[in-house]
């Protein structure tokens, strides 16, 4: 700080010209000093004398004679101060305050008129320097520490710019003066008769000046660390800063204000973005803040931030409703989360995702299902994943993955033992790297040396990452090797939870928070955050009433800011909470399921609760409960969201590499069921980014207002007739799905809303498949044994599913029949190169609700595969949108809520899934082919993250694949062996394959030099890692990730790799780089993974890899691009699986 | 006939404390020293720690022009299973911690394991035997892997002029998976305390095993001496892994020693918020921040 002081500009004072400095030297004598101090202390003591009675005014001729003598006198006591090192005052100093020169000249200052603030302001500076020159020993001087502190309270309401500055200087000094002597602190705190703080001005004061720009509010900041530490230590400050200082709530206000000053479109690159570097910089204190504060501060500012910032502007934020807002908003939550390090504040973003629903449906639910959305969507939400698998945090692979796995539902009984089984000999290893697609493997023998090279650099990498992770994992609760804890105990755990169950601390606070609001008067009407902020702090008598109301002005004053930022259309949850009914706005945020209207989780994953609905209530009713609670929100709103994203043209028209949002093709031929973009709640952006738009805006209008109770009486007249048609339906079928399978007869009911129905889709598949048994390909000899499966798991309901598909079916036979054989991967491969129009017209196809509920619901043997993963959905009713087939189909669809977890874990009637996360991973590893290139990097990269994790449930799901899952469980070795076979098949008709691949591989390489940021890229840079094994940059960088180190740097393609991080190409290293820069990422992911699409012929050129050869067309050389970036990810992965097999229990012996 | 003392050889006989070249191979007396030792030794020598781009360049061409791929493989990557191979072998030997049994894989090489046997009980007590595991190149498909005594060693199953062990008789067809190199070890040590002598390699120990015990116990006292007499000598390999003894020089060994004796407590290990995880998940539950924040 001090480094900028010397710099600061003093000539903008009118003293500077007359101040001379004193030439005072080592040798001069004490006593020419003190003389020299007494004669220019008596000169401007007279100047002083002359207008104590204040009636002639004072001049400025005056009050300069009068700064230039106080500051000689200034001169010398600091030249003695910093000759002597005894903590005495000197014989100058002495003088200075004997002569009470500061408080003279304070209370001269008052007389003086429109002189007075220069004269406060010049008065602060030679404070600054004394403190400065003396540090804290001055500081028991009361001839000092009396008027330092008048003048700070003075300069509080002090207008000017150039008073503040020097304010919070002198603030800083005393702060720096109070760290070196801690037991000083105690002067500058105002204890109350009971011995509590009530006031501590220097904070107080530093606390305004917060969010201030520049060096001043830099200064401020640097000072409040210095206070938070002294907190530390200092339980009476704490107690002042949480009970009587705004502090926790400015910061946290202040995030949400700064945090609505940001874009909200995707910046350019390389654009400086203020903005960003101050919410990143605010962030950043925050999180020192914690590191360095009292824990009772950090507790309290983490609620704050929690609940006034994440909770109320980024949960919004997340579930805006245009595209392009949320993709922004994912980065920014990335950027967040890159940005801190603090446990508690990690904790607390992490939370957000895990545990805060929005509209009932958890934040983490939604970024899975936008796995499958548009492009842009999907890379940024899978950019946000990794960057959550990077924190190697158990709850986050608990909750995404683990959950899922515990129950070893997925594998076959006899294969559970074999979970913890080391690959000995490479098996693993051996089997990803058959999948090698065919085109890309004669190369193999070309150059085997650049192979074995490169090939060693992805081992090392590997090696390098495992290391890490099982490092920081180690001390995770569970080793989840299926017997810590093991299936049985993972059940008990399950069900025990109540629905109830949260973070303890935290729920606490906000029943806390709640009631006060509700009581809180006024202040109840000032935003939420405002209130909730200060209901939380304040339990204590509160403060002054100038800083009382200064405190609400600037809740108001920021909650506004979030207020806009979040505001119009999209923050829903803010207006909630800011609206007088502080009760439901509550409800509505509460994340931790306690509201059950608001939280359809609490219906279904309760085991408890369930099976009391099936057994005590009616089916109908049962049925229109779970309905209800799925259909509408807990509130209902304008159906906004969905006109508003989906209607519109998509924005993002992807080029001849990108038509990943439109559906895969595969799934056209394949005849595979479509299930609708299912959801449960048609606010889901991963969902509506999907639905093509013309039907979606059609669905829109039709859908209009009133939408729910509408729809709703529909289901509700449908499982009636359904049931009278099927018999007696037991309890727990979701009456969406009768609601489904009735329409699919009655083509079609006028008044019922169509996007409810294809919400239900997916519902109605679910039954049709539970009963048709594991993995029995003929519907109708298989429908009654797994009819009686099903029974037997759960009796209540099962019944009528034979009725319904004996009523239902037919037309599906039908169906089937006429088309295609399912997984025909000749039809897939043709499929892939079929036209976008054709995709298009099968997709609209398939969204119409009337006529495709027949579809959706027909190609049994498509759905076989449904029932155990999703047999959860038949027990456990509203089944969350997603849930459907993978078999080979190529479908996307959406997967099961996380929430739903809980219904699959009775072991005896568990179904075999992977849970939603694997599930849409695995599904859009599915569609490669017609992926963006970024996004099957971002896709890929995610992937190799979670398989770095040590813990033998997910690896043996990965990695071995020796393992035996259940037949419906698709595990990851299956998925790229379709896609290799597709990728086979595609190739195998093209002409010049050869060169085809060569081509992409040049494609692949020139990368960082087509983002033109790195040079031009030298012939041998570029033509160095051509070789079969050369595992080029892309894959490398990406899945080398933050945590790890930039050893991948060690050779011709390492260099590649290194210029793409700069170029922050595709690499996430290199974005990462950015994010913790704080630069936004967002523009890199966005701009990189359009251009090399915007300028192919631009890029071969200029890397001269060959003439761009027309006769291939756009889907012939995606399906190459992937077919390489296959070929080096499979390498990537086999060497993790082979370091996964050496890798040993303990780490270090080191002697 | 000489009864087996019930003491232990090799541990109370002070002298020499055989050298540790590079690392400590395995077993009882550095139960704590294992696997980290492994990780950073010979197995990795293709591995280097420090990217290199030319010795990496080097290694591998050495390494494709040495062995050609695995037929498995179809792949460059065929030596990397080899190595991966035998690495994992290695890991499963030291979770085994066979007594008195200590080995190191070659410098140059995977498929040579050099080992000492430290024999505590029975004729061949206090004996202690340089042997060489050598690996053939098909593993783990290949046959079983042949272990020579580098001392000549009068025993019935030790081949009185190759010196090499039979090993096949416990392993008629090398199984992967269900065999393993620690077997071969385990199976070579136990031939050291029960002699058997069906089938023998050496059929003048197995006749006099059998009709003249006393005389067998000379014998085998007479290469126990041996083995002790030539335990300094260099060994028979220049490989820098191969093991060496010499004479205990606390100047050198003591400071080792120490360090062995006292292994590193876990909360020494590296672990800083950069390299940490994080978990709130309080045990006994599954639930999700369910462990209350750590302030």
């Amino acid at each position: 700080m001090s480094s900028w002081l010397q710099k600061a500009p003093f000539g903008d004072s009118i003293l500077a010209r007359f101040r001379t400095s004193l030439p005072v030297k080592d040798e001069v004598d004490i006593d020419v000093c003190v003389e020299s101090f007494h004669s220019h202390w008596e000169q401007a003591w007279t100047k002083m004398q002359a207008h104590q009675d204040g009636t002639v005014a004072v001049t400025m001729d005056e009050v300069n004679t009068v700064l230039n003598h106080t500051d000689q006198l200034r001169v010398l006591v600091c030249w003695e101060l910093e000759q002597q090192q005894g903590s005495l005052p000197g014989r100058l100093a002495d003088l200075f305050l004997s002569n009470r020169v500061p408080e003279r000249l304070l209370s001269w200052s008052s007389c003086c008129g429109q002189f007075e603030p220069l004269l406060q302001s010049e008065l602060l500076r030679v404070f600054e320097q004394l403190l400065r020159a003396g540090g804290g020993s001055l500081l028991e001087q009361r001839a000092l520490l009396r008027p330092l502190t008048a003048l700070l309270v003075r300069c509080r309401s002090a207008p000017a710019a150039e008073q503040h500055r020097r304010l919070v200087l002198v603030l800083a000094q005393l702060c720096a003066a109070l760290q070196a002597r801690p037991a000083l602190l105690d002067l500058f705190l105002g204890v109350e008769p009971d011995g509590s703080v009530s006031s501590c001005v220097v904070f107080s004061l530093l606390v305004e000046f917060v969010h201030s720009a520049g060096v001043v509010g830099a200064t401020a900041r640097e000072a409040l660390l210095r206070c938070t530490r002294l907190s530390a230590d200092s339980r009476p400050l704490a107690e002042f800063i949480v009970h009587h200082s705004d502090f926790c709530e400015v910061l946290a206000t202040g995030l949400s204000g700064l945090y609505s000053a940001l874009p909200r479109t995707p910046p350019a690159e390389d654009e400086d973005l203020p903005e960003v570097d101050a919410f990143v910089c605010s962030l950043q204190f925050c999180n020192a803040v914690l590191q360095t504060c009292h824990p009772m501060v950090s507790a309290v500012l983490l609620e704050l931030v929690y609940q006034g910032f994440l909770v109320s502007v980024m949960g919004p934020a997340l579930h805006q409703s245009s595209s392009e807002a949320v993709v922004t908003a994912t980065t920014y939550l990335e950027l967040c989360i890159r940005s801190v390090d603090h446990p508690g504040l990690v904790r607390a973003l992490v939370r957000l995702l895990l545990r805060h629903r929005h509209d009932g449906v958890a934040v983490i639910d939604t970024l899975v299902q936008r796995i499958a959305a548009t492009s842009r969507l999907a890379v940024a939400t899978l950019s946000l994943l990794h960057t959550l698998l990077n924190l190697n945090c158990e709850d986050v692979l608990l909750e995404l993955v683990l959950r899922h796995l515990l129950p070893c539902s997925h594998l076959m009984a006899s294969q559970r033992s074999r979970v913890t089984e080391t690959d000995l000999y490479g098996a693993g290893a051996r089997r990803l790297l058959s999948l090698i697609p065919a085109c890309c493997q004669p190369a193999a023998a070309a150059d085997p040396r650049a192979a074995a090279a490169a090939w060693l650099q992805c081992v090392r990498e590997a090696r390098l990452a495992l290391t890490a992770c099982k490092l920081a994992t180690s001390r995770w609760t569970y080793a989840y090797d299926g017997s810590d804890p093991s299936p049985a105990e993972a059940e008990r755990m399950t069900r025990r939870r109540p629905s109830s169950v949260g973070s303890l601390s935290l729920l606490g606070m906000e029943e806390r928070g709640e009631a006060d609001g509700e009581t809180g008067g006024e202040e109840a009407a000032t935003a939420a955050a405002g209130t909730r902020l200060s209901a939380v702090v304040g339990g204590g008598p509160g403060g002054s009433p100038v800083v009382h109301s200064w405190r609400l002005g600037r809740l108001q004053e920021t909650g506004t800011a979030a207020g806009e930022r979040a505001g119009s259309p999209q923050s829903d949850t803010a207006a909630d909470e800011s609206s007088p009914d502080a009760r439901h706005g509550e409800q509505t945020s509460n994340d931790d399921g306690k509201g059950v209207s608001s939280n359809p989780d609490s219906l279904q994953s309760n085991p408890d609760g369930l099976g009391s609905d099936g057994g005590s209530e009616a089916g109908s009713s049962d049925a229109s409960v779970k309905s209800q609670v799925w259909a509408t929100p807990p509130r209902p709103r304008p159906p906004r969201r969905l006109a508003a994203y989906a209607a519109g043209p998509d924005p993002y028209p992807e080029l001849d590499l990108s038509e990943g949002d439109v559906w895969a093709t595969p799934r056209t031929s394949l005849g595979a069921s479509r299930v609708g973009p299912a959801d449960d709640t048609p606010r889901q952006l991963g969902v509506l980014a999907i639905l093509p738009d013309e039907e979606s805006s059609g669905t829109e209008s039709s859908r209009g207002g009133g939408g729910e109770p509408v729809s709703l009486s529909g289901a509700e007249v449908i499982g009636e007739e359904v049931r009278r048609d099927s018999g007696a339906v037991a309890g727990s079928i979701d009456s969406a799905e009768e609601a489904v399978v009735a329409l699919g007869e009655d083509g079609g009911l006028a008044g019922t809303d169509p996007s409810l129905v294809e919400d239900h889709i997916p519902a109605a598949s679910g039954p049709v498949e539970g009963s048709q048994g594991q993995s029995a390909p003929d519907v109708n000899s298989s429908l009654q044994s797994g009819i009686e499966e099903s029974d037997a798991d759960d009796g209540s309901h099962v019944v009528s599913l034979s009725d319904l598909i004996s009523t239902h079916c037919p037309s599906d036979s039908e169906d089937d029949g006429d088309r295609p054989a399912p997984v025909n991967a000749q039809d897939a491969t043709s499929s892939e190169n079929a036209t976008t129009a054709a995709d298009r017209s099968a997709q609209e196809r398939s969204l119409k609700p009337a006529k495709d509920t027949k579809e959706t619901v027909s190609p049994c043997r498509d759905l076989s595969t449904f029932v155990e993963r999703h047999g959860g959905t038949v027990r456990a009713p509203p089944p969350p949108p997603g849930s459907a087939p993978v078999s080979g189909s190529g479908s996307v669809p959406q997967p099961p809520l996380l929430s739903e977890r809980s219904a699959g874990a009775d072991t005896t009637t568990a179904v075999p899934t992977i849970g939603p996360f694997l599930l849409a991973l695995l599904e859009r590893l599915d569609r490669a082919t017609t992926n963006s290139l970024q996004l099957n990097l971002l896709l890929m990269s995610v992937i190799s993250r979670l398989a770095h994790y040590p813990q033998p449930l997910l690896r043996s799901l990965l990695l071995n694949p020796t393992l035996v899952c259940q037949p419906s469980v698709r595990s990851l070795i299956q998925t790229l062996g379709s896609l290799k076979h597709r990728i086979d098949l595609a190739t195998r008709s093209v002409q010049d394959a050869p060169g085809l691949v060569r081509w992409a591989r040049s494609r692949l390489e020139a990368r960082p030099a087509a983002a033109g940021v790195a040079a031009p890229a030298s012939p041998g840079l570029v033509q160095s890692p051509a070789g079969p094994g050369s595992l080029p940059s892309p894959v490398q960088g990406l899945t080398s990730g933050p945590a790890s180190l930039p050893a991948q740097l060690g050779g011709a393609q390492t260099a590649a790799a290194a210029s793409e991080g700069d170029s922050g190409g595709f690499s996430l290293t290199g974005l990462a780089g950015r994010l913790r820069r704080a630069l936004p990422a967002v523009s890199l992911t966005m701009e990189n993974s359009d251009q090399p699409r915007r300028r192919p012929a631009d890029i071969i050129s200029r890397t001269s890899v060959g003439p761009d050869r027309p006769e291939w067309d756009a889907s012939e050389r995606r399906v190459a691009l992937t077919a390489v970036l296959l070929e080096q990810w499979l390498a990537e992965l086999a060497a993790v699986a082979l370091e996964h097999s050496v890798a040993t229990d303990r780490l270090v012996f080191a002697f | 006939m000489s009864r087996p003392r019930a003491t232990d050889g090799d541990t109370t006989r002070g002298a020499p404390l055989f050298r540790l070249l590079p690392f400590p191979a395995h077993g009882t007396a550095m139960d704590g020293a294992g696997p980290a030792l492994v990780r950073r030794g010979s197995m990795r020598k293709l591995l280097p720690s420090v990217p290199d781009q030319q010795q990496q360049l080097a290694m591998s061409n050495q390494l494709i022009d040495s062995r050609t791929s695995s037929p498995r493989g179809a792949h460059c990557y065929g030596p990397f299973f080899l190595e991966y191979a035998l690495l994992a072998e290695y890991n499963l030997l030291q979770r085994q911690r066979l007594p008195g049994v200590y080995t190191v894989p070659a410098a140059r090489t995977p498929l040579v394991w050099f080992g000492v046997l430290f024999i505590r009980q029975g004729y061949y007590q206090e004996g202690v035997f340089r042997f060489s595991v050598i690996i053939p190149e098909q593993f783990p498909d290949g046959d079983c892997p042949r272990v020579v005594m580098e001392t000549p060693v009068f025993h019935p199953l030790v081949h009185p002029e190759t010196g090499e062990v039979d090993i096949r008789r416990g392993f008629q067809r090398w199984k992967r998976n269900s065999h393993h190199i620690w077997h071969v070890l385990l199976y070579l040590r136990k031939a050291f305390y029960k002699i058997e002598t069906v089938q023998p390699s050496n059929p003048e120990a197995a006749v006099m095993f059998e009709k003249a015990r006393d005389m067998f116990a000379l014998r085998a006292a007479e290469c126990v001496k041996l083995s002790r007499d030539r335990l300094m000598d260099p060994p028979a390999s220049d490989d820098p892994h191969s093991i060496v003894f010499s004479q205990f020089r606390p100047e050198v060994h003591e400071p080792v020693r120490q360090a062995m004796l006292q292994p590193k407590k876990e909360e020494d290990l590296p672990s800083g918020p950069a390299s940490a995880g994080y978990s709130w998940v309080q045990p006994g539950t599954l639930d999700i921040f369910s462990k209350p924040e750590s302030l």
